[in-house]
């Protein structure tokens, strides 16, 4: 029977942001993928070269809204290490609580969107009514729900108060609680571990080939850790386990991010009860001398690499940021083949996907001669028409 | 799964209706920036700072240096930036978030007239000492 | 006051109980649906379009029908403009069998009225099918697909866990064992009298509540109508009026098919003359009898619908075969050992 060609994007009800995916299906079975990214570029890489460093954090955060703390911690570091400055611990461990904080609420988002992707929409409800606990503790201490602007250059802007310690303390013991139900739902909920058991099977020796990061990798057994492998802010002295499944599908994964909540809400426990005391932020100069330097974080999605090179003035030369789904992606594809149509959307929800993050830089290669020059304004423009005058029968069909 | 269904069709629905019913923001919460223009040194900081450009600091008269501030707030990203920077405390924190509107909203906080002509004022006394002073060594 | 007999057809056919009750009481029930499943998520469900929200499907009603109504620029537009008016007519006619009053037109109840609803109940999963078919698109396509191979899965154990029940009431001539007449009002009267002998269909009643959710294509049996994975399956293309009458005909067959589980497992609604201060209240008490029992079962099926997630086309099969048919076969099996060995 031949194959046929199906479009899954840029706008689908399985995708929560735009991503193009083309599949060739032969009945229900999909034996080829194909992805095209970029559909959420803004150019915010370009943004950082026009600004302070101090604005760019602010710029840094909006890349995602989920992960927005997992794009400014890595980014202050790194002036941070540019500008050699020691942050105080009290700082160090604030960073660890927000980050912690928002690990949860992004785990439990992914649970609710895994259970909406297989037709689970009270799994969807419930988890979501459980995260506003957790986004009300942000709010409590930063502000604000998401884009928390806790971070600046030398540490932290707010301060943890002793009745705001106490008060999340008792909003963590809740959602501790949620989150033992959660855990019994995804190990013993039949339709749920019907819908995503054997499902979008990654081999261990696929996940370290195609390089595959945070939840992903660890659910196929790799043990990738980078508050273990690599630690930053206050993860050296906190006790916590980096939890793995050998069972390499979809169920692994999520096994793996429930039982990573339940290290969450122990880490923010010890965080709560053993702050030390103390100053939240040193006083930063403006200008960074010259140099280079990259910082890595673990998001909820995996590993976030921000790479920053300054050049003597007050505003950044050049940051680039790869975030986990970026990495995630050959995976993905690895995964989708020789999987059910039914299956794609939760094979793709697997990977707890943000494109926003992922699209950072698109890169304009000249299919004839391989080069990629930067080009003017006009430049683009005339190769847009040509481009289009040559493809046009395949697009549009005259 | 179904005890945790009862359960939950038994007790009160988590919905808030809003708006007829309100949430309490917490203190602290990141809501509209007030401004006291009356404070302002004119450092600019919170210009600089500023990561959308949604503050303006004038000058309010030509002679004394006193400020105006315009907030531009559909620029605004609320995140405190000014806040943290300004060294002579204009600028605070409320917990209006109910800013929705149809138009562009640009508030000019103005220094009073009471400061400037306190400002003018203690500009004019010091320049009479000065010239008391001048004249003395005259002599 | 004689009425000529003729108006008194045309008011039972297109007043009460016919079309124009089943459209404003099969709204309400996708309302009752609605607020159903959202307390059981601890939500509110709708709330602001009239008293508590009961205006919300009719608000949904009215604003399909003001969109905007395309059809596929390579479908055939004669069939596809056609189908959803297939599909209204047998939901319709479907309900006008279910008895509820104990005085009924001849061409409404007679013996084999049972077989008759469940084959015009069958005829909107087909028109769904052609609706995909005719849609050329590719989503729309793989939902239809989906549509017949479930209905390959659940046919027969429906069909049987139905007509079981019937088997049964066949035996009350008397105490001497005649044949069922597979008439559903002589099914509900019989249970009507014999109370105690509904719990003996309970597994019969499971499979029936089971096999509808399929029919209904509602979770766990939603893949015909996969949202995250196929858009909307059969009904991608439909827009505007058309699917305003295609959601209008799913809500009629859900209360068509929850009246029919009601009356067959569950004593039915017709009652014998209650007098109460000389007149007879008969009919205003079969009514709320009517009310009740079918909106217990819609009950259940939106505590199905909440309790599970959505199973694979390949599963759904899978399950319908390895449980819901010998569930089926071994009601049957009871009936009949019934009927054989006991008498009453």
């Amino acid at each position: 029977m031949p194959t046929i060609k199906v479009p899954l994007g840029p706008q689908h009800p399985a995708l929560k942001e735009p991503e193009s995916f083309k599949f060739e299906l032969d009945g229900e079975r999909v034996v080829g993928v194909d992805v095209r990214m970029g559909y959420a570029h803004r150019g915010i890489e370009k943004g950082f070269e026009g600004r302070t460093f101090t604005q760019g954090i602010y710029l840094a955060e909006r890349i995602c809204g989920i992960c927005s703390h997992a794009h400014t911690t890595p980014f202050v570091q790194n002036v941070e290490e540019l500008l050699k400055i020691e942050i105080p611990p009290r700082a160090r461990y604030i960073r660890v609580l927000v980050g912690e904080l928002e690990r949860i609420h992004s785990h439990l988002l992914w649970l609710g969107v895994a259970g909406h992707e297989v037709g689970f929409d009270s799994l969807f409800m419930y988890t979501w009514r459980d995260r506003e606990l957790v986004l009300d503790m942000l709010e409590l201490i930063s502000g604000n729900r998401v884009h928390h602007g806790m971070n600046t250059v030398g540490g932290v802007r707010r301060d943890v108060s002793a009745d705001q310690a106490e008060k999340l303390l008792e909003m963590n013991a809740l959602v501790t609680a949620r989150t033992d139900y959660y855990i019994k739902m995804c190990t013993a909920e039949p339709t749920f571990m019907a819908r995503i058991s054997g499902v979008g099977p990654l081999s261990k020796q696929d996940a370290l080939d195609l390089n595959a990061v945070g939840p992903m990798a660890r659910a196929s057994g790799v043990k990738r850790d980078i508050r273990k492998d690599d630690p930053y802010a206050a993860y050296g002295e906190i006790p916590f386990e980096v939890i793995t499944a050998e069972s390499c599908d979809v169920l692994g994964r999520a096994v793996v991010r429930v039982f990573e909540l339940l290290q969450c809400v122990r880490i923010v426990g010890y965080v709560l009860k053993n702050m030390p005391a103390g100053d939240i932020r040193v006083r930063a100069p403006r200008k960074v001398p010259a140099g280079e330097a990259i910082a890595r974080y673990e998001a909820p999605r995996g590993e976030n690499i921000h790479f920053m090179k300054s050049n003597g003035t007050e505003k950044p030369d050049r940051v680039k940021v790869r975030a986990p789904t970026y990495a995630n992606m050959p995976a993905t594809l690895a995964t989708l083949k020789g999987s059910f149509v039914a299956d794609i959307p939760i094979t793709v929800a697997a990977i707890d996907p943000c494109f926003c993050c992922a699209d950072r830089m698109v890169r304009l290669v000249d299919d004839r001669t391989g080069r990629n020059d930067l080009m003017t304004w006009p430049q683009l423009q005339r190769y847009s028409r040509e481009w289009l005058g040559r493809n046009r029968r395949d697009l549009i069909g005259n | 799964m179904l005890p945790e269904l009862i359960r939950n069709f038994l007790r009160k629905p988590n919905t808030v209706k809003y708006p007829f019913e309100h949430l309490t923001p917490p203190p602290d919460f990141r809501g509209k920036m007030v401004w006291e223009a009356d404070r302002c040194s004119g450092c600019q900081a919170c210009v600089r700072d500023c990561p959308t450009n949604a503050v303006d600091v004038a000058r309010a008269a030509p002679d004394v240096k006193r400020f105006n501030v315009t907030y531009r707030m559909y620029l605004c990203i609320f995140c405190g930036q000014c806040v943290d920077v300004c060294p002579s405390q204009c600028v605070r924190w409320s917990s209006e978030f109910e800013l929705a509107s149809d138009q562009h909203q640009t508030i000019r906080y103005d220094t009073s007239p009471e400061a400037i002509a306190l400002a003018r004022r203690r500009a004019a006394q010091k320049s009479a000492a000065a010239e008391r002073v001048e004249v003395r060594r005259a002599d | 006051m004689a009425i000529p007999s003729l108006l008194k057809v045309l008011l039972y056919l297109l007043a009460f109980p016919g079309v124009l009750f089943l459209c404003a009481f099969s709204t309400c029930v996708e309302w009752f649906d609605r607020k159903v499943y959202a307390r059981l998520q601890n939500r509110i469900g709708p709330l602001h379009t009239g008293n508590s929200g009961i205006l919300q499907p009719l608000a949904d009603f009215i604003k399909l029908m003001a969109k905007e109504d395309l059809v596929p620029t390579h479908a055939d537009k004669g069939i596809f403009n056609a189908l959803p008016l297939f599909s209204f007519a047998s939901a319709l006619t479907a309900f006008l069998m279910v008895p509820i009053f104990r005085v009924h037109l001849p061409f409404t109840s007679f013996p084999g009225d049972l077989i008759v609803i469940i084959y015009l109940l069958s005829i909107p999963t087909i028109v769904y099918f052609l609706a995909g078919w005719h849609s050329t698109n590719y989503f729309a396509m793989l939902g239809s697909f989906r549509n017949l191979t479930q209905l390959f899965g659940y046919e027969v154990p429906l069909f049987l866990s139905l007509l079981t029940p019937g088997m049964l009431a066949g035996a009350w001539h008397g105490g001497v064992w005649s044949p069922a007449n597979w008439q559903m009002s002589a099914i509900g009267q019989f249970y009507m009298t014999h109370a105690f002998l509904i719990p003996v269909n309970i597994i019969g009643f499971a499979v029936a509540l089971i096999a509808l959710q399929a029919k209904l294509e509602r979770v766990p049996f939603d893949a015909p109508e996969a949202e995250t994975e196929i858009v909307a399956g059969a009904m991608t293309e439909y827009s505007g009026k058309k699917l305003a009458l295609f959601r209008l005909t799913v809500d009629m067959e859900l209360v068509a098919g929850s009246a029919l589980i009601a009356t067959v497992f569950l004593g039915g609604f017709v009652l014998p003359p209650v007098a109460l201060g000389g007149t007879d209240i008969s009919a205003p008490l079969s009514f709320i009898l009517f009310v009740l029992k079918t909106l217990f079962v819609v009950a259940l099926l939106s505590l199905m619908r909440a309790l599970m997630g959505r199973l694979r086309i390949d599963q759904t099969i899978a399950f319908s075969w390895r449980w819901l048919a010998p569930l089926s076969l071994i009601q049957v099996v009871i009936a009949v050992g019934l009927k054989a060995f006991v008498r009453f």
